[in-house]
């Protein structure tokens, strides 16, 4: 009995360390307020960029976008695509957040834009001095 | 031969620049109650073969109106500046001329309407008589904003001109991209570098876009200026009456839209001299103005753009791959995840 357990102990072990693995090289899961989110990871053998907000669903039809800031990255590139990936809107700039469609208020009712629709995904590229990619996140479903 | 040039001048210049057909269809969005003050900035080219009319990106239309809460436009004046026009007409010669005009507008919010006293200056012409200065009366102004808010418009004053221009058999590129904001007083001055900013933008987007080969950098750096104008011109609406036909989770169509989508093709027609990172970052503008994507406000024509950007990375990958350039490879492989561009994205991972 104390073997098996001690046989859980170390297959826990494996998985946890794997998942550390996938997130150093962009396969970061990310988290949102506490909730663990999966995504499909870019594989370009780069270090992840963990994505903070908004959360998977219940996200609203336009917001904000967050992630942490990456070691000597100087511009970030954020890209939502639908549900039927299809790219929605793109935005590149030193911040590491971002309303969706760039407005740094909420967006008033009259006034156009892009809007998240449901099963729509983000993910975010970290690039240094040269314009070469530093860092990329995994592309994180997000629905309003 | 004298009372041709006039004829053809006045015809054109007065004429067929700013008529609107009198059976014009509206398409667009319309001006909200309110006092308006704008400005377009007139350019391009009318040409049939045997006369081209070229506006150089200095004709300036400053206009003031009240629309009335039943949408009647009162109180409405325009004035007209423009010193850089040249005619070449065939067999006869170049004809460079200014015109200077003032009117009413009139007409409704949904249909500006009005007419003008011009005064066209001949400055030099290939006639053994000194040039000459008329005037010429008429000309009805016909236009709509392609967007409103409650504070600000956009639009092409020349949209509706064009249709008249292309039924008299001539070919024409003139726009006169305009924007207005609502003020609170008639005579208010606005906001001066607010007007200053969009004529600088739209005379840097004709420059550009006359470019055989605009730098990347350029387009970014133009569409990033473009973006701050539009967010200053949101950052000042805040009004309750919204108006009515805003397409909801597109982004608006507008001079800056179109001209930006032109360039994007003309680059992905010749794409040689660019690399696959060069059209990554310029596939990431498209997507961030609506030029390509589920945002566009022209889907036919996004997804068209869309084919031509993955045609053409899917060239500039097989190019990486012929010569190994792993770092061109990677950036085409994560901006082909990023956009969702799935078989691209494969094609290049499969490469690294």
């Amino acid at each position: 009995m104390g073997r098996l357990n001690s046989v859980n102990k170390l297959l826990l072990l494996m998985l946890l360390l794997s998942l550390a693995a996938v997130a150093g090289c962009g396969g970061d899961s990310g988290t949102s307020g506490g909730e663990e989110v999966a995504g499909t990871p870019i594989e370009a053998g780069l270090p992840g960029i963990t994505l903070l907000k908004p959360a998977a669903s219940g996200a609203g039809e336009v917001p904000s976008f967050a992630w942490s800031a990456v070691d000597g990255a100087v511009t970030y590139r954020l890209v939502v695509i639908d549900a039927d990936s299809k790219p929605l809107w793109s935005w590149a700039g030193k911040e590491t957040s971002v309303n969706l469609g760039g407005l740094p208020d909420a967006r008033p009712d009259d006034i156009s834009g892009p809007v998240i629709t449901p099963n729509s995904s983000w993910s975010v590229v970290a690039f240094g001095a040269d314009g070469k990619p530093v860092a990329v996140s995994v592309i994180r479903p997000v629905s309003p | 031969m004298r009372r041709l040039l006039i004829l053809l001048l006045a015809g054109l210049v007065t004429s067929l620049l700013f008529v609107a057909p009198a059976n014009a269809v509206k398409t667009g969005s319309e001006f909200p109650p309110g006092i308006w003050r704008g400005k377009a900035v007139w350019t391009g080219t009318i040409t049939n073969g045997t006369v081209t009319v070229y506006v150089a990106g200095a004709g300036i239309i400053d206009f003031e109106m009240t629309v009335a809460p039943d949408g009647t436009v009162t109180d409405g004046d325009y004035i007209l500046h423009s010193t850089n026009i040249n005619e070449d007409i065939a067999g006869v010669g170049p004809v460079t001329a200014s015109v200077a005009a003032m009117g009413n507008m009139t007409g409704t919010g949904a249909m500006v309407t009005g007419n003008g006293n011009f005064n066209i200056k001949i400055i030099s012409w290939p006639l053994p008589i000194a040039p000459m200065e008329f005037g010429e009366s008429g000309g009805s102004l016909g236009f709509y904003p392609a967007t409103a808010s409650c504070t600000f418009v956009q639009g092409d004053m020349a949209e509706l001109a064009r249709d008249v221009q292309q039924a008299a058999g001539f070919s024409t590129s003139i726009k006169a991209p305009f924007t207005a904001t609502r003020i609170s007083a008639p005579g208010e001055k606005g906001s001066q570098s607010w007007d200053d900013n969009y004529v600088e933008l739209v005379t840097a987007m004709e420059t550009l876009a006359s470019q055989p080969k605009p730098a990347i950098q350029d387009v970014k750096d133009l569409a990033n200026k473009v973006d701050l104008f539009n967010v200053n011109l949101v950052k000042s609406s805040t009004c309750s009456d919204t108006p009515k036909n805003l397409q909801k989770g597109k982004q608006p169509y507008n001079y800056f839209l179109e001209k930006f989508s032109q360039l994007m093709t003309k680059i992905l027609s010749d794409p040689s001299g660019y690399t696959g990172a060069d059209i990554s970052d310029l596939l990431m503008i498209a997507v961030h103005i609506g030029a390509v994507g589920s945002a566009a406000p022209d889907d036919a024509a996004a997804q068209q753009l869309e084919a031509s950007f993955k045609q053409v990375l899917g060239q500039k990958l097989q190019a990486d791959i012929a010569a190994n350039d792993t770092t061109d490879i990677t950036i085409i492989y994560i901006a082909a995840a990023q956009a969702g561009f799935t078989e691209l994205a494969a094609q290049a991972k499969a490469a690294l």
